[in-house]
């Protein structure tokens, strides 16, 4: 079941969900019902409303909802439903978020959310854009109420980052990687390109390019450090833009077990390609029912959260580690 | 059974010469209908002129268009209309399995909404407005309720859609590097569809129904760039074609935004200035709820 929900937060309204489970009925949940319970936020991503492309957003929070954690959907100021200005072209939002412009609305949606249902704490699901929001919010270590983060596609590069190649270079390269991109042998040797580049960057010694995003790349080594619970999920990099692997680089010699990195082949940035959508659904739920299990009666519920996803369902993924590095 | 709305009071710059504020309420809520929650939002204002209608477009186009739409809306509360937003069942914040969803559910979520909105100002005008999908859908709704009716780009037949559609999905999975198995082709997809197998089109799970349906719904004699009256009620009607000026509302927006590698570096609209355009359209529907 869902409801609509509006919350002031940091002189902002903000226009959300509220996705949540009582089976056998219709009725609006009150905070009884909710008490105590985890609750998950879902980010918005880029500059979609808060669905998100192919409403994968809001399939996920009544999927995660089903399993017994409600969930919270909101459009950031201007984008969605929330009202709020907006810069008229996507580069000078993109670097907002980048830079942490959503940060205050989403910690502020935090705690306003622990407090009016009264719930025992909340983990923070970041797309994108509001992955890397999510990760400022907590960093270096989250207040106890924030239990973990699920980082979807977290990868992020900031163009106007000192030392960033020029714009005219950035989108030469684009170019040429589009155009090889249109055909099968051009997406190898695009494949390729990445390898190499990623191998050349080891060899020099694991020095971040110049134009990653140094703060998210603290911030996401601060919450390893601090053994934050993480789930992160991506696609593979073939179509990004100078893709820079942010957890793969910070793994090396040491191994944190509170990180799970999970790759989910054939499938693209919003997941949608290759059912990539239930695919990560999947992960997302053995995730949950390893690092956040809820005891619950299965009369109640008529669902086992370990028997929604069904022996037949193939996930292809290639996981990596579930212990990761840290520098 | 109504979920209980959620509103708030905002102030909008106001287009009229004057230039002062317009006070807008805007209420969320769901509408129970046939057991799914229909999503709504009311931007309303004291003494509106007309009611207005917005039927957005197919379930694909919704995202990439959505930020110019709802500034759309906002124009014509600023105006003194109602406007009312909604999402069809299966799609964006209403509930409901997409693949269980068809045209002719759709004109049925468009007369439940006018009805619901018709309750907020008994004896206001209504007026129907949609854009793509939407303006197919709101010119057969208009055979059973509305005072006018005003369309964006709307298709010829539900086909044309659909169509589009599929072509779109050839792009990004051509963009994939590597090919899921399955329908490789535009004939491919057609042959799943007609075989009764569903299809999975840019996050949708399309029914070999909704296929079906697509060349039933068809616009007759209200071509794109015409407008006129219907010929037994007199009602006025207007049929706009959207060009690349009004990117991202035209279709296929979201596909070129998604393949887009860089984005980042391009100059890529976001909130484009549609200002002369919502005035041009909001005049003529003052001119027809008083013509």
């Amino acid at each position: 079941m869902r409801e609509v929900t509006q919350v002031e937060v940091e002189g902002s309204r903000l226009v959300g969900t509220l996705h949540w489970s009582t089976p056998g009925q219709r009725q609006q949940p009150d905070v009884a019902s909710l008490r105590g319970k985890i609750g998950i936020l879902h980010g918005s991503v880029g500059w979609l409303p808060r669905s998100s492309r192919g409403d994968m957003a809001a399939h996920m929070a009544d999927f995660t909802a089903e399993l017994g954690y409600p969930s919270f959907r909101f459009d950031m100021p201007g984008l969605g439903d929330s009202p709020g200005d907006l810069p008229a072209d996507v580069l000078p939002l993109f670097e907002l978020v980048q830079e942490g412009g959503h940060v205050r609305f989403f910690s502020a949606l935090q705690t306003e959310l622990i407090r009016r249902y009264e719930l025992s704490g909340l983990i923070l699901l970041g797309h994108c854009g509001s992955a890397t929001t999510a990760v400022y919010c907590v960093a270096p270590k989250p207040p106890k109420e924030i239990h973990g983060l699920i980082l979807l596609e977290p990868a992020f590069v900031w163009r106007r980052a000192p030392g960033a190649p020029s714009r005219g270079l950035q989108m030469g390269r684009a170019s040429v990687r589009g155009w090889l991109a249109g055909f099968a042998a051009g997406k190898k040797v695009v494949s390729a390109y990445l390898k190499i580049k990623a191998l050349g960057q080891r060899l020099r010694g694991g020095r971040a390019p110049a134009d990653a995003n140094k703060r998210f790349l603290a911030c996401l080594k601060s919450l390893l450090t601090n053994r934050v619970p993480l789930l992160v999920i991506t696609a593979p990099p073939h179509r990004k833009l100078n893709y820079f692997d942010y957890v793969r680089f910070l793994q090396r010699g040491r191994t944190v077990d509170t990180l799970d990195y999970i790759q989910i082949e054939g499938t693209d940035h919003a997941f949608l390609a290759g059912n990539g959508a239930q695919r990560l659904f999947a992960e997302v739920q053995k995730w949950l029912s390893n690092r956040f299990p809820i005891e619950r009666n299965e009369a109640e519920t008529g669902i086992v959260p370990s028997r929604m996803v069904s022996n037949s369902d193939k996930v292809e993924v290639h996981s990596m580690s579930s212990r990761i590095a840290v520098v | 059974m109504w979920n209980k709305p959620n509103g708030c009071i905002i102030e909008l710059p106001g287009s009229r010469a004057n230039g002062a504020n317009v006070r807008v309420e805007e209420i969320t809520e769901y509408l129970d209908l046939e057991g799914e929650q229909l999503y709504c939002v009311h931007h309303l204002v004291e003494k509106p002129r007309a009611q207005i209608v917005l039927a957005g477009p197919f379930a694909s186009e919704r995202s990439s268009g959505y930020i110019p739409w709802v500034r759309w809306a906002r124009f014509l509360a600023t105006e003194g209309f109602h406007a009312t937003r909604f999402d069809y069942r299966g799609v964006g914040e209403s509930t409901g399995q997409f693949r269980e969803m068809s045209f002719s559910t759709w004109v049925d979520d468009i007369l439940a909404v006018a009805r619901r909105t018709r309750n907020l100002c008994p004896g206001c005008p209504l007026v129907l407005h949609g854009i793509g999908l939407g303006g197919l859908l709101v010119a057969h709704a208009f055979r059973s309720i509305g005072d006018a009716l005003l369309m964006w780009s709307a298709p010829q037949s539900g086909a044309d859609i659909l169509r589009d559609a599929l072509k779109r999905q050839l792009a990004v999975n051509f963009g994939q590097e590597e090919q899921a198995a399955g329908p490789r082709n535009y004939n491919d997809f057609v042959a799943e569809l007609e075989a009764g197998k569903g299809l999975e089109v840019e996050g949708y799970r399309w029914s070999n129904r909704l296929w079906k349906e697509a060349s039933t719904f068809a616009l007759t004699e209200m071509g794109p760039g015409r407008s006129g009256a219907t010929p037994n009620t007199g009602k006025p009607w207007k049929h706009v074609a959207l060009n690349q000026s009004h990117f991202p509302l035209i279709s296929g927006a979201g596909t070129w935004l998604a393949l887009s590698l860089n984005p980042v570096l391009r100059k890529v609209a976001l909130n484009p200035d549609f200002q002369v355009f919502f005035g041009e359209n909001a005049r003529w529907i003052s001119d027809a709820i008083s013509g």
